[in-house]
């Protein structure tokens, strides 16, 4: 079986930056749509490279080369040829950056915050009855003891507990930069049930493609390319107002449509 | 009773660790039995006085806190090597004139049992807090 | 960016009327994001503030010089700011510095909304 050898030419043309002019001259949706397509594989060592970093941490590697490779779908959309780096300089932080927020929201929604914040409310609440009842101000030790928690995590949500306080949906919600999948979990799902629900997680990526066209936009630019409110109204040519409000709908509609498949 | 004991807590001079200041005082006082208000009065009073250490003091010195427990009461100095500052300042309710670190003594001064501050140029400043455990 | 342990929210609820709440702690690290925020705000025009602290967890003198820095601001532009819900500890702060006689502080943000209305926020 001969051998292709790949002409001086051909290895050109298939080097990213060639790529990238070709992406930038390109017309057609389907066009643009092959040309990321090759600028994605061509940086899926780079992407593999660096999840690799955090193999160690508790989570399996696919999933992690999973969340670097929409941190190199941001890159690619973002980036400027005419800014003279390379894009491997570029996109490597933005990878990163991606998987670090993974972490980040692993341990942030799951596991810490919402005993801390229960406790938190429950710790408030103690604290104004007792203040009634012993007439003073009660000793942590005393809320303890009324909450049946321990003293040191009473004292650690009373501190710390607030801190985590999801944004409410029925005012605008949250000028947040950080929002990720994880979080629109949170906003969608129940706050006021006590069981995780996994499977919610799940209905909700299915969730999303039901949206109409211009709410399902909002939600990808804002929890799964990370982008600000304001950013995603350029990109849309729309006002930051009419994004705040749009992703507002569009919660309100996940939330819905997320319900009627539990139900 | 974890009367008798002394928890020294050394931060950087940088804004971020105020709060680190005042977690420490709040899990401190808890250990005393001290109840939440008089809680929330040591936190504002260390507060105050890292915020103005932090304020008087190059960004890479330290401020070292000193908890001293005792059987009913808490001592807190924070230390710095800054380039002190006059505590005799006070502010007027004046809205026009409304200095920042004269209402953090005014804080301190209003939470606190006792206040002893020592301030110089050369050597920088010390404010030593003396909050007595609420009688119950 | 790091993480800070405050948020703020702010609604534009007018020409020239905004809310901002303040949630979590506000001392020296965090005032100057707030401070940003606020100023913000009054270069777009809203001179009316109604700053809610039903949520701010610890304020200190640094919050206070804000709040102040930001009230002498708005009355620059002929607006007015007001304090919303401060809970018990803030509102102690508030008393110890006798800041009590140079804010208005409400009880809800609809009686603050409505005060500022009174000196020339446009309601909507």
């Amino acid at each position: 079986m001969p051998r292709t050898k790949r002409t001086p030419q051909a290895a050109a043309d298939s080097h990213p930056d060639a790529i990238f002019q070709r992406l930038r001259r390109a017309r057609g949706p389907d066009q643009r749509a092959l040309l990321r397509e090759q600028l994605i594989m061509a940086h899926m060592k780079l992407v593999r490279f660096l999840a690799q970093k955090f193999a160690n941490r508790g989570e399996p590697l696919d999933d992690l080369v999973q969340v670097g490779t929409i941190g190199l779908i941001n890159a690619i959309d973002r980036f400027d040829t005419d800014r003279g780096i390379r894009f491997a300089t570029y996109a490597t932080p933005t990878i990163l950056g991606e998987i670090k927020r993974y972490f980040r929201d692993r341990g942030w929604a799951i596991k810490v915050p919402r005993k801390l914040q229960e406790i938190n409310l429950k710790a408030t609440r103690a604290a104004d009855a007792l203040v009634q009842r012993l007439d003073r101000a009660p000793t942590v030790a005393e809320i303890a003891a009324q909450i049946g928690e321990t003293e040191e995590e009473t004292l650690e949500a009373m501190e710390l507990g607030q801190h985590y306080e999801l944004a409410s949906l029925n005012g605008e919600v949250g000028s947040a930069e950080d929002e990720s999948p994880s979080v629109l979990g949170d906003y969608v799902g129940q706050r006021d049930s006590e069981t995780e629900d996994f499977g919610m997680r799940v209905r909700l990526e299915e969730a999303i493609p039901k949206l109409p066209e211009r709410e399902r936009s909002v939600i990808q630019l804002r929890f799964y390319a990370g982008m600000s409110q304001t950013d995603v109204a350029k990109k849309m040519g729309i006002s930051q107002m009419h994004v705040s409000r749009l992703q507002h709908k569009a919660i309100q509609r996940l939330k819905q449509l997320v319900r009627e498949v539990a139900e | 009773m974890s009367a008798g004991h002394r928890v020294e807590l050394r931060i950087p001079s940088r804004a971020e660790f105020v709060s680190t200041a005042r977690l420490v005082v709040s899990s401190v006082a808890c250990r005393l039995d001290f109840g939440i208000d008089a809680i929330d009065d040591l936190k504002l009073a260390v507060g105050e006085a890292c915020t103005n250490a932090i304020k008087h003091s190059p960004a890479d010195s330290e401020i070292i806190i000193a908890y001293e427990l005792h059987p009913d009461h808490l001592i807190v100095e924070v230390v710095d090597h800054g380039r002190g500052f006059d505590p005799s300042a006070r502010p007027s309710v004046d809205i026009d004139e409304l200095p920042q670190s004269g209402l953090g003594l005014m804080v301190i001064e209003a939470v606190m049992d006792e206040v002893c501050f020592q301030s110089s140029p050369e050597q920088g400043t010390r404010v030593r807090m003396v909050k007595r455990r609420p009688t119950k | 960016m790091e993480t800070m342990p405050i948020d703020i929210k702010i609604r534009k609820l007018g020409a020239n009327l905004a809310v901002v709440e303040l949630i979590g702690d506000c001392d020296l690290y965090t005032t100057p994001k707030a401070k940003q925020a606020i100023v913000e705000l009054i270069e777009q025009g809203y001179v009316f503030l109604a700053v809610v602290l039903e949520k701010t967890a610890y304020m200190d003198s640094t919050a206070l010089g804000m709040l102040v820095g930001s009230l002498k601001r708005v009355r620059e532009h002929k607006g007015d700011l007001a304090l919303v819900a401060p809970q018990p500890r803030v509102q102690r702060l508030l008393d110890i510095t006798r800041l009590t006689t140079v804010f208005d502080v409400s009880a809800t943000e609809e009686s603050a909304i409505e005060s500022l209305r009174q000196r020339g926020a446009k309601v909507p």
